[in-house]
């Protein structure tokens, strides 16, 4: 089922539940008409929005603009490659690792690392003192994740890996299946559970720009326009938001668009006849989404335009499989463990308030130093609340203290309650007690002056 | 200040909605039977994700009609007019909950009353993948997915709505949607 007709069967299947209350709202209508008189003498409207004093305009817009020159300069410096004695004529392929820490190879047609740069703090880190110049791309990927696991940025739990090729020449073919297999390899062997997006990437002016002015790497930024590009619309904002979402999110919300998306390409390949291809296939011309080959001549053509490149070809690997594995399976554990500990099958719903707090323990694994990852948990299921602590990769839950008596905080929220009712009925609150918005994108009980940019469409005077 | 355009003129949704709602704000009472047409679904689907209780979500969904019947005047058209409806039924809504677990808790610990006040009432909703939805989902995740499936918000909307970040709601909105893809493909 596509994404069109999921969205449809959501809507029709809510609609066939509403009732019609359409003649016992008009009846409620008219009967209060004299008291919404008598209320309209006594409040006066005004249209006036309130908007933010033009000091604190100019100062945030000149606060953005150091801040974008400033990490623009630090991340264009950052890049610059060192120089490289592989040869002037030599063809490279850019390689952007991304896990948070973001590193960026360059990989000549031999498949060896030509220059490497981090893209971030993080990664300065990991690459700390590693020549991986002139190393094949297998043994520098293999330094590099060994430096991640040891610098806990890779962890013994779940963990989400971008990896992105920005190659234009044709000898690259097979580099990010090459790559990505590397890194299923070295993970597999070291025990790590790692999802990867691969993708195809195109280093042009525009992406680069973006990438710099919100401080992520090349890749990052392609793999967010990929997931703007199906939203209905968006605008720059949304792209600096993104820009802050972790990798292993913005993997996950990639894979499940591309999900929904290939579903919808199988409806419409049915009754499509393919076109006869012009040549004999080569292996070069073989793609994913099965789409016939394009002329020889605009091939590179199109692995330089991002609107061209066909995202069929990126390669999504175990992120729907660990969609789960992070705050999602952790609660699952909780709700397992409580069901059976309390005798009654526990849904997510029924966990009234959470906070998952993400921690590291220190642990000797085969003699040598490592860290585990854990969540520390706090449930409230009903008036009780339960501390756990989980073990993602082994899969347990272990109760650090349970039932919290709350009867002295209940007597005391029950009259805090009763007063927070009596006041809610001053004159003073009747807004609020009516839940009138006074902007039409905010809810009554958020700070006015956090929504400087929010029109707002009444004021009343608080008399 | 209200630009009345004429039925003819009003072309899109979200015109014909303000051009009720300027009629509403001059007490023509036949205009809210109008809107209830146009918009009823929205309000009693947000209600509905968010009270799990088909009787509260006909309470939100009667007592948001006659608050836009009584502060219609206030709204002042610029386009925007279901996200102002729909956070009226929000805080309706919110205002609902809190009452009932208040009047629960008499007889109850807050815990209790809280837990009741929430707890969803299978029974009360027909069709049957309302009833997993409502069941699977968490209560951001509902909220996110009515909004833009039902009610057409983009996502960005939604965000600034629920004063979360566009990456969450995305977030959960996909996550959410896996689910209901798994579910509506079990029901086919």
């Amino acid at each position: 089922m596509n994404d069109k007709d999921l969205k449809n069967k959501i809507k029709t299947s809510f609609a066939s539940e509403t009732p019609d209350l359409r003649s016992r709202i008009i009846e409620s209508c008219k009967n209060d008409s004299r008291e919404k008189d008598e209320l309209k003498e006594r409040v006066i409207v005004t249209n006036k929005k309130r908007r933010a004093p033009i000091y604190v305009k100019v100062a945030s817009l000149v606060a953005s603009f150091l801040i974008v020159f400033i990490i623009g300069a630090a991340v264009g410096n950052l890049l610059e490659f060192s120089a490289q004695d592989s040869g002037e004529d030599t063809e490279l392929a850019n390689v952007f690792i991304d896990v948070n820490p973001s590193i960026e190879l360059q990989v000549n047609t031999e498949n060896r690392v030509a220059a490497c740069a981090p893209g971030n703090e993080d990664a300065k880190k990991i690459l700390g003192d590693m020549n991986l110049i002139g190393t094949d791309i297998k043994t520098a990927l293999n330094a590099v994740i060994g430096s991640m696991y040891m610098n806990g940025y890779l962890t013994s739990g779940a963990n989400s890996m971008l990896v992105s090729v920005d190659a234009s020449s044709e000898k690259f073919t097979g580099l990010l299946t090459n790559i990505v297999d590397n890194v299923n390899d070295i993970v597999q062997k070291s025990g790590i559970t790692c999802s990867i997006v691969a993708q195809d990437v195109s280093k042009d002016e525009e992406t680069e720009t973006h990438a710099k002015e919100n401080s992520v790497s090349l890749g990052k930024m392609s793999l967010i326009n990929k997931i703007i590009e199906g939203l209905d619309d968006y605008s720059e904002k949304d792209r600096g938001e993104l820009s802050k979402v972790a990798i292993g999110e913005l993997n996950a919300i990639y894979a499940i668009m591309k999900e929904g998306e290939a579903d919808k390409d199988e409806d419409n390949a049915e009754g499509e006849t393919p076109e006869a291809p012009s040549k004999p296939e080569s292996d070069g011309d073989k793609n994913e989404s099965g789409k016939p080959p394009k002329d020889e001549n605009d091939k590179d053509e199109d692995r330089k335009d991002p609107d061209m490149s066909p995202s069929g070809s990126d390669i999504i690997s175990g992120v729907l499989d660990n969609l789960y594995t992070d705050k999602d399976k952790a609660l699952e554990l909780v709700l397992s463990y409580l069901s059976e500990k309390l005798g009654s099958d526990l849904l997510f719903s029924d966990i009234k308030e959470n906070t998952v707090k993400v921690n590291y323990r220190p642990v000797r694994e085969n003699g040598s130093f490592a860290l585990k990852l854990i969540y520390e948990i706090t449930v409230k299921i009903g008036s009780d609340q339960y501390e756990l602590e989980i073990d993602p990769e082994a899969q347990t839950v272990k109760e650090k203290a349970s039932f919290i008596p709350e009867r002295d905080e209940d007597a005391h929220g029950t009259e805090q309650g009763e007063n927070e009712d009596r006041s809610d009925h001053t004159p003073d609150n009747k807004d609020r007690e009516e839940g009138v918005p006074t902007s039409p994108e905010h809810g009554e009980d958020q700070d006015p002056e956090d929504g400087e940019d929010i029109d707002r469409f009444t004021e009343k005077d608080r008399h | 200040m209200f630009i009345f355009l004429t039925v003819a003129e009003a072309q899109t949704r979200n015109e014909k909605i303000e051009y009720l709602l300027s009629r509403i704000a001059n007490e023509d009472a036949d205009a809210v039977g109008e809107l209830y047409d146009l918009v009823k679904d929205d309000v009693y689907a947000y209600a509905l994700s968010k009270l799990r209780n088909s009787e509260d979500a006909e309470d939100v969904l009667h007592d948001t009609f006659v608050r836009i019947y009584r502060y219609a005047s206030r709204y002042t058209p610029e386009g925007k007019p279901m996200a102002w409806i729909i956070t009226i039924a929000m805080n309706i809504a919110k205002r609902h909950r809190e009452l009932k677990s208040r009047h629960i808790s008499y007889d109850e610990t807050i815990g209790e009353a809280d837990a009741a006040a929430e707890s969803f009432e299978a029974d009360t909703v027909k069709s049957d993948f309302v009833r997993r939805l409502l069941q699977s989902l968490d209560e951001d995740e509902r909220e996110i997915v009515v909004l833009h499936a039902v009610s057409g918000f983009k996502h960005r909307e939604i965000a600034v709505m629920l004063n979360k970040s566009l990456g969450t709601v995305l977030s959960k909105y996909n996550r959410a949607i896996k689910k209901l893809r798994d579910i509506a493909e079990e029901e086919e």
